[in-house]
């Protein structure tokens, strides 16, 4: 029999394959859609009767580093790196008009956190961090099952809690003081997974064509036309009128 | 030791307790947030959530829900929660309605239907079942939705339904033997009707059908007496599971050990059922709310752990239990215990061939002029088929002719309103005793409750 630990880690791989499956196929209602419904459906099952109350969350009551949030003055070139050369997936980004940044998430094949590129575009905290410190990392993300459990057991632990939100169900969230963190921006969020996001490309994010907004990326703009098709399929007046 | 899950039975009590209580913690705050039901429920009272960290602070602080309810907050919904517009939803459950009160609806999703089959495939497997095994279903798909979820349940465990819903008693005990099953899955009542047919037809199951390990019982109580002999007659260990519509399955089941066990001089006792704590979260509980002792008899209420599309957060079941000490079974498995075969009404419902039959229901039929009293009984026939005669009184005075057919009228309004034919004879309301509660008009004399001298 398997080491028990070994299951959940496995099986929150599992179900990290299954969402992107989903996230892909988007609102397809067809076989694949419910096909990919039904596995989700299965695989929570074996996720619970693995001891796992969250088949996101291989560890149970504990918390799991979701991603780690990194300043970058030039976010084309932060992507080559962390995209091109590292091999990054692109699943999400936009722009937070609140925050005044732009930013791109990487997954990465074998690894549970991404990496979160902030690039700031108008004067904000990020923005000054960029300019105190000329950018790295910023901030790590846990994700907790329980964020009243999780917060208790911190401030148990004598740490400082601050900015507590649960305005939003869908996305609970709390940070850690770097004061008593020794020097880190900690965040604790209870939270839905973030399913990747079809279609984002880093030029579409560049344009501004995605917007950060309740705590997920949502095109704004329309995506651009599809390449011409075959000229032979096309009708006369279409051909005529790209002339 | 047959296992079904061994990161489940590996647990000790402390991490499976532990599971519990988180499992339970987030049920309630998943219903207070997202379930139209407990939003609504829970609105008429003080509960905050997120205070909640124990299964005592649960205990405490989160109001009980009954049927009841339930059928109140559907009838606030657009056709009385008859079209729920949840594209989520894959399936609708229906209870038989056979109370009167009305039919609850219980919306599945997928994760529902994943998860359907999976506590009573733990049945199974405990029992010594494999992959494989055939075993045959006589629980009808009529009336409720048992048949598709016993389907289920073979599906979760391996196993190979032989389906044996139509068809004599006599065509299910020839195809038990031309299946070679492993298991039959019955009420008590018709394992005793099998029972009767296996002795008339002059079978020795116990050396002539070796294939078959186990006897799954559910449904209604049964005497210690009767498991054992039923045992040793099939030469198969008698096993039992408790499930409902509320509970997405089963949820106490009896491990490799049975239903029966016998005491050092041979007196048949009933044994031990485990909860499937991981499952669902079962409290035996006194009328004024407070937990039993181990040892004592309260009612079952059930908190489903398991994400749902109707989530069940302290359920009101309205069936009893003898709650009993963890550990009870010896078998060393860490669950909650609870004795076998005594699984009954809190109310007055009677099980009778698998229906729902509550005297209220009854009483409203019979009990119109000229008709004054009444006396029934539940019975076993010669056969072993579940019987019921009813014994009507008339008013002082009725002319004989105005009521002539009037015995025939009656027993078609019973198989109308309540599903179960009754035999009607009348006699002279002077030979009619007095009973002072109505559930003493009822007598249970079915073979299956025949008794261990230990029962008590
Ligand atoms: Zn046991």
């Amino acid at each position: 029999m398997a080491d028990a630990g070994e299951l959940r880690a496995a099986t929150a791989d599992a179900w990290r394959a299954v969402e992107r499956i989903r996230a892909h196929l988007g609102d397809d209602r067809g076989v694949l859609g419910v096909l990919g419904e039904r596995i989700a459906g299965l695989l929570g099952e074996f996720a619970w009767e693995v001891g796992m109350l969250d088949p996101a969350d291989p560890g149970g009551p504990g918390t799991r580093l979701d991603h780690v949030g990194i300043v970058v003055r030039d976010l084309r070139a932060a992507a080559t790196l962390y995209g091109d050369l590292l091999g990054g997936t692109l699943v999400a980004g936009g722009g937070h008009a609140g925050m005044g940044i732009r930013s791109l998430h990487y997954s990465y094949a074998g690894a549970g956190a991404k990496v979160e590129l902030l690039q700031p575009v108008r004067p904000g905290p990020v923005a000054r961090f960029l300019e105190a410190r000329g950018g790295g990392l910023h901030h790590l993300t846990f994700f907790a099952a329980d964020l009243t459990a999780a917060l208790d057991g911190l401030t148990g632990a004598g740490l400082t809690v601050v900015d507590v939100d649960r305005r939003a169900p869908e996305w609970q969230e709390a940070y850690l003081s770097p004061r008593g963190t020794q020097g880190c921006l900690i965040q604790v969020v209870q939270g839905a997974d973030l399913a990747p996001a079809a279609g984002i490309t880093v030029d579409s994010v560049l344009r501004d064509e995605w917007e950060w907004r309740d705590h997920r990326p949502r095109r704004v703009t329309a995506a651009p036309p599809n390449p011409p098709a075959p000229a032979a399929t096309e009708a006369p007046a279409a051909t005529e009128a790209r002339r | 030791m047959p296992v079904a899950n061994p990161v489940v039975e590996g647990m000790d009590e402390a991490e499976l307790l532990g599971f519990v209580s988180r499992a339970a913690v987030a049920a309630v705050r998943r219903a207070a947030a997202t379930s139209p039901l407990y939003r609504w429920f829970y609105a008429r009272t003080d509960l905050r959530p997120e205070r909640l960290r124990t299964l005592d602070d649960v205990r405490r602080h989160v109001p009980m829900v009954t049927k009841r309810d339930l059928l109140d907050f559907q009838r606030t919904l657009p056709g009385g929660g008859a079209t729920p517009a949840d594209p989520s939803v894959r399936q609708l459950h229906l209870t038989s309605g056979t109370s009167g009160a009305g039919r609850e609806i219980y919306p599945r999703d997928a994760r529902d239907l994943a998860g359907l089959g999976i506590p009573g495939a733990y049945e199974y497997l405990w029992a010594g079942l494999a992959p494989g095994d055939r075993l045959m279903l006589t629980i009808p798909y009529s009336q409720t939705m048992a048949g598709p979820y016993f389907q289920e349940t073979c599906a979760a465990a391996g196993l190979v339904p032989v389906n044996a819903f139509a068809g004599s008693t006599a065509d299910r005990l020839r195809d038990l033997y031309r299946f070679a099953c492993a298991g039959i899955s019955a009420t008590p009542s018709y394992v005793h009707r099998l029972t009767l047919e296996a002795r008339a037809a002059g079978r020795r199951p116990a050396t002539d059908l070796p294939s078959l390990k186990a006897i799954f019982l559910s449904g209604e109580p049964y005497g210690a007496a009767w498991a054992h002999d039923t045992a040793a007659f099939w030469g198969a260990t008698v096993c039992e599971g408790w499930g409902a519509t509320q509970t997405l399955g089963v949820a106490m089941c009896t491990c490799e050990r049975g239903a029966v066990t016998a005491d050092g001089d041979g007196t048949p006792r009933h044994a031990v059922l485990h909860g499937l704590d991981h499952r669902c979260w079962i409290e035996v509980l006194n009328p004024d709310g407070s937990p039993v002792a181990p040892g004592e008899t309260g009612e079952i209420v059930v908190t489903l752990l398991r994400p749902s599309a109707q989530p069940v957060v302290r359920f009101r079941m309205a069936d009893k239990v003898r709650l009993l000490a963890r550990g009870s079974c010896g078998c060393g498995r860490p669950t909650s215990c609870y004795a076998a075969g005594t699984i009954g009404r809190v109310d007055d419902m009677m099980k009778i061939r698998g229906m729902n039959v509550w005297p209220d229901a009854i009483d409203a039929v019979l009990l119109r002029s000229p008709v004054v009293d009444y006396r029934g009984r539940v019975y076993s026939d010669e056969r072993g088929r579940e019987a019921v005669d009813v014994t009507i009184a008339f008013a002082a005075g009725t002319p004989p002719e105005s009521v002539a057919d009037l015995p025939s009228r009656l027993r078609q309004a019973v198989k109308q309103a309540v599903g179960i034919s009754v035999d009607i004879a009348v006699v002279e309301p002077g030979q009619m005793p007095e009973e002072q509660f109505k559930s003493r008009r009822w007598r249970d004399e079915r073979a299956v409750r025949a008794v261990g001298v230990a029962d008590g």
